[in-house]
């Protein structure tokens, strides 16, 4: 090729290059409505869908930035629509700029919306390519959109401040999962057909829309955590307690971390605290004749990080047994109200079906016909093992009294 | 000058003027070449044998001393005894008295003008056909300083200057060795410009060697004033961003290259010598990275290459990451730089757009600019363009400083011209970035990898040892290894001389005695 050809090819490509410029998908940092938190409402037929939409310049402050620093972080507004999409759509004719959502940290499903059915919601987010499904969804008793409309201490932005709420509770104590999107998705299309999503609800007597409530350093309401919804098969179908739910978590092999508080074995009416970390769960479903067991065994190491019990030596083997027998104990209480809500609900949330399943493929046939009537057929045998490997830097419980006595 | 200085134009064609017997035309000649210019000078003197003769030699071409110690040695008695033989004047002044080491006996006028022109003294005597040369070149030069351009913090401190010379002499200091070819050439209608072909016989290629000398015999053209003049003329490519040379102003890297088998383009003139062939790796090598410890070395090399891809890559993923791909940012950075670009008016492309070429605009003027004038650069280059920029909401503050680092980035890569070719590079992968985002900045450096590729730099692939992959050389390309673990030379060299330890005698084909030196480089 001669040296000419070469440059007028070169020219003309640069030339058409940039005369592409604006097309495509272009969009620039000040076009896009960043959502935080997205929420889903339903009222009569048509679905409410609410954004919460960062305003950058209020979040961060520095040189250069107009108006750093005032104003609410966040703006939340509403659309509404026979769609959840349709009310994305409509949402142009208010927003001067283009929702995006891949920075939507939490989707917020009203009970009511999450009763009536999550297929919709799941579509959307699994169908479109701006949404992400790492998303974490999380149901409000009442209405949704409230959530997103209240100030949270610390983060400035509180879609973000929820996800990391949920992060961090279920990473320290498990007793409320974290879900994502793909994985409600997962749960909801395996054998059970069932999932388990975490509460979000606002406490407190009046709501923190605004920013004033900063003038005070306490929040006259705050978003925070409660129960655990129990879907099945795309509709919400009840509450579990925080007791419940840590049995349930427990069965599900879900737990990473979490705290047992129960009274000490020599006095009733004073407790102690052991740090449960790296808890593992074994079921194995058994099946004598048509009914089948599901034997769980549970094994977990576990610290003692409180004891506010009478004098114990806990260089003694035998007053660690007592503990750590206490402890498990203790910790089928909580398996076995989470089995029991298990059974009240109806809803295999513990994946049993999926054992099931895999085990016993041929007799899966007849039961997945009427899953519904095994499920509530099986027993449950949970046995626990917690090994205590360490009672922290102390080993009497501080005693001032006794102390002082043993200095005489 | 005990080389044989090869003429690539020669004169053997043409119909020489001879120089005549007489020796006032012979001066009339001369002067007629020249003209009557002030520094020509001629001196008249008479020899003992009351012969009449001529020195003849351009002021401030030649040392002083030198030609006082000429005419000295003319008018002074000759040896005792030296009259007893019977020799012709001309023959007692060539080969006894004259004091001045170099001697050329010529017989034509054009090899007369030419000594002349380049510092030496002509001696005409009356009744010879003949002149004698001799060598008194003296030229005010500048003195052996630290390198201006390469500069490293361990590592020798001298650097070559505008004297061929001089620069030869620094190359044969480092390597005492017989192997040592410096072969001399004059290109250049006009200037007549010396210029040495410095390679390593038994190391070198002896294939590269002689296009190395074909290509520099094909040079026809009337000045060559520095090494880049040369470097043009010779490269394999010229449509391409990327140098097919290296230059270098410091001995010590010449000397480690044409110990791995480069040779060297010295020019009269000027500090930068020219190293071929050159692989792209090559120019991340600094000279000291031979010096200081293997691991520290390798770090360095790392961040030399880090820095390359940043300087050509950072504005447009920058680009391509805030107009297209946003998903692709944390989200308190994105919420970060959405903040900042709030006011800014532009697009992140003409945004970009104008911090580069104001950074391109400051960077030449700091170069050209008088050294007086310094400051004032630099105080409205970093208060106006930039923290006034931002405050003004002109552009954001990420954009500037995404511009600072990737042009500090573009200082890190030890050859200038290597880092030419990233900013070039830079221009065109912003545009492809901004209108086709990351895929624009991929098709771009698919596009580069295939020019890369496709270079050849005398007959050695511009990318080898990475493609193609030898994997016995990339002991020194993205890691340097210890010093003893580089039993042979990277790949430039010819076969026979691909160990450099342990053998100490394949070097030498005449087997001589002489000493080993300890570790050259």
């Amino acid at each position: 090729m001669s040296i000419t050809r070469i440059s007028i090819v070169a020219a003309v490509a640069i030339v058409l290059t940039c005369l592409l410029t604006g097309c495509w998908s272009r969009i620039e940092l000040n076009e896009l409505a960043i959502t935080s938190a997205t929420a889903v409402d339903r009222k009569g037929d048509e679905w409410f869908v609410s954004f919460q939409v960062l305003i950058p310049s209020s979040i961060s402050s520095g040189i250069g930035i107009t108006g750093g620093g005032s104003g609410a972080p966040v703006i939340v507004y509403s659309t509404k629509g026979k769609t959840i999409k349709e009310a994305n759509s409509r949402s142009f004719f208010e927003s001067p700029r283009k929702l995006y959502f891949a920075h939507n940290r939490v989707i917020i499903v009203s009970e009511e919306a999450a009763r009536r059915g999550l297929n919709p919601v799941l579509d959307v987010y699994l169908r479109n390519t701006d949404a992400r499904e790492t998303v974490d969804v999380l149901i409000a008793p009442g209405s949704a959109r409230t959530i997103l409309e209240q100030m949270m201490q610390i983060q400035k932005i509180s879609g973000d401040g929820i996800r990391e709420i949920n992060h961090l509770e279920s990473k320290y104590t498990s007793i409320l999962p974290e879900v994502k999107m793909y994985q409600l998705a997962m749960s909801l299309a395996s054998d059970s057909g069932s999932a388990l999503l975490p509460e979000v609800f606002l406490s407190g007597h009046s709501d923190a829309a605004s920013l004033k409530v900063f003038d005070r350093t306490t929040l006259p309401a705050k978003v925070k955590l409660g129960r655990l919804a129990v879907i099945k098969k795309d509709k919400m179908v009840g509450w579990l307690s925080r007791k419940e739910a840590l049995g349930v978590a427990f069965l599900r092999n879900d737990v990473k971390k979490t705290s047992l508080t129960f009274a000490c074995p020599n006095e009733e009416n004073k407790h102690l605290t052991l740090q449960v970390g790296s808890s593992s769960t074994e079921l194995q479903p058994i099946l004598k004749g048509d009914k089948m067991t599901v034997k769980a065994h549970i094994k977990g190491k576990a610290v003692l990080s409180e004891s506010d019990c009478a004098s114990m030596d806990l260089y003694k083997p035998e007053i660690v047994d007592a503990l750590e027998k206490a402890a498990v104990k203790e910790l089928l209480t909580y398996t076995e109200a989470g089995w029991k809500a298990t059974q009240r609900l109806h809803t295999d949330t513990l994946g049993f079906a999926d054992l099931a399943h895999r085990k016993y493929r041929k007799q899966w046939r007849t039961w997945k016909k009427d899953w519904d009537r095994y499920f509530a057929a099986i027993k449950v045998e949970v046995s626990a093992e917690i090994t205590l490997t360490n009672v922290g830097l102390s080993n009497q419980p501080f005693n001032a009294d006794a102390l002082r006595e043993g200095k005489k | 000058m005990n080389e044989e200085i090869k003429g690539n134009h020669s004169t053997d064609e043409k119909e020489l003027k001879r120089l005549s017997a007489d020796l006032d035309q012979n001066i009339k000649m001369v002067t007629d070449q020249l003209g009557t210019q002030p520094d020509i000078m001629i001196r008249q003197l008479h020899l003992f044998s009351n012969s009449k003769a001529a020195l003849l030699y351009i002021a401030g071409m030649t040392n002083v001393n030198a030609v006082n110690l000429l005419v000295m040695s003319m008018i002074s008695e000759p040896p005792l005894g030296s009259s007893e033989q019977v020799e012709s004047p001309f023959d007692s002044l060539m080969y006894r008295s004259l004091a001045v080491g170099g001697i050329r006996k010529l017989a034509s006028l054009d090899e007369v003008l030419l000594a002349m022109l380049e510092g030496n003294s002509i001696i005409l005597l009356d009744g010879f056909c003949d002149a004698i040369a001799a060598f008194t070149c003296g030229v005010e030069k500048r003195s052996v300083e630290e390198p201006s351009t390469q500069t490293v913090v361990r590592g020798p401190k001298e650097g070559f200057t505008e004297t061929l010379h001089v620069n030869t002499a620094l190359i044969r200091n480092k390597i005492k060795s017989p192997n040592l070819r410096m072969e001399y050439r004059i290109i250049g209608h006009q200037t007549r410009t010396t210029i040495a072909l410095v390679f390593m016989k038994g190391i070198a290629d002896d294939k590269v060697i002689e296009e190395a000398r074909r290509r520099l015999d094909l040079i026809d053209t009337d000045s060559i004033l520095e090494s880049g003049y040369i470097e043009e003329f010779i490269q394999d490519k010229t449509f391409t961003p990327f140098p097919l040379l290296q230059n270098s102003e410091r001995p010590d890297a010449v000397a480690a290259g044409l110990l791995e088998g480069q040779f060297a383009i010295i020019v009269d003139g000027t500090p930068f010598v020219l190293l071929a062939p050159v692989t792209f790796v090559k120019f991340f090598q600094s000279s000291e990275d031979y010096y200081q410890r293997y691991d520290i070395a390798t770090f360095l090399r790392i961040i030399r290459f880090f820095s390359f891809f940043a300087s050509m890559l950072l504005p447009s993923i920058y680009i391509a990451i805030t107009t297209f791909h946003q998903e692709m940012l944390p989200t308190q950075l994105l919420i970060s730089i959405a903040a900042q670009r709030e006011g800014v008016p532009f697009p992140a492309l003409i945004e970009a757009m104008i911090m580069e070429v104001t950074f391109e605009i400051l960077r030449e003027a700091g170069v050209r600019m008088p050294r007086i004038i310094g400051p004032a650069i630099s105080i409205v280059g970093a208060l106006v363009l930039g923290q006034s920029a931002v405050q003004a909401g002109l552009v954001s503050a990420a954009m500037v400083i995404v511009v600072s680092f990737t042009a500090i980035a573009s200082f890190v890569i030890p050859s200038v011209n290597m880092g030419t070719a990233a900013r070039l590079i830079r221009f065109l992968l912003m545009i492809l970035a901004g209108t086709f985002g990351v895929f624009g900045i991929l098709a771009g450096l698919m596009m580069l990898l295939t020019h890369l590729s496709a270079l050849r730099s005398f007959g050695v692939p511009y990318l080898a040892p990475i493609a193609p992959l030898v994997p016995g050389s990339l002991k020194d390309v993205f890691i340097r290894v210890p010093w003893w673990a580089m039993k042979k030379r990277p790949g430039f060299q010819k076969k026979e001389a691909t160990v450099r330890q342990g053998t100490p005698s394949s070097l030498s084909e005449t087997d001589d005695e002489h000493p080993q030196e300890g570790s050259e480089q």
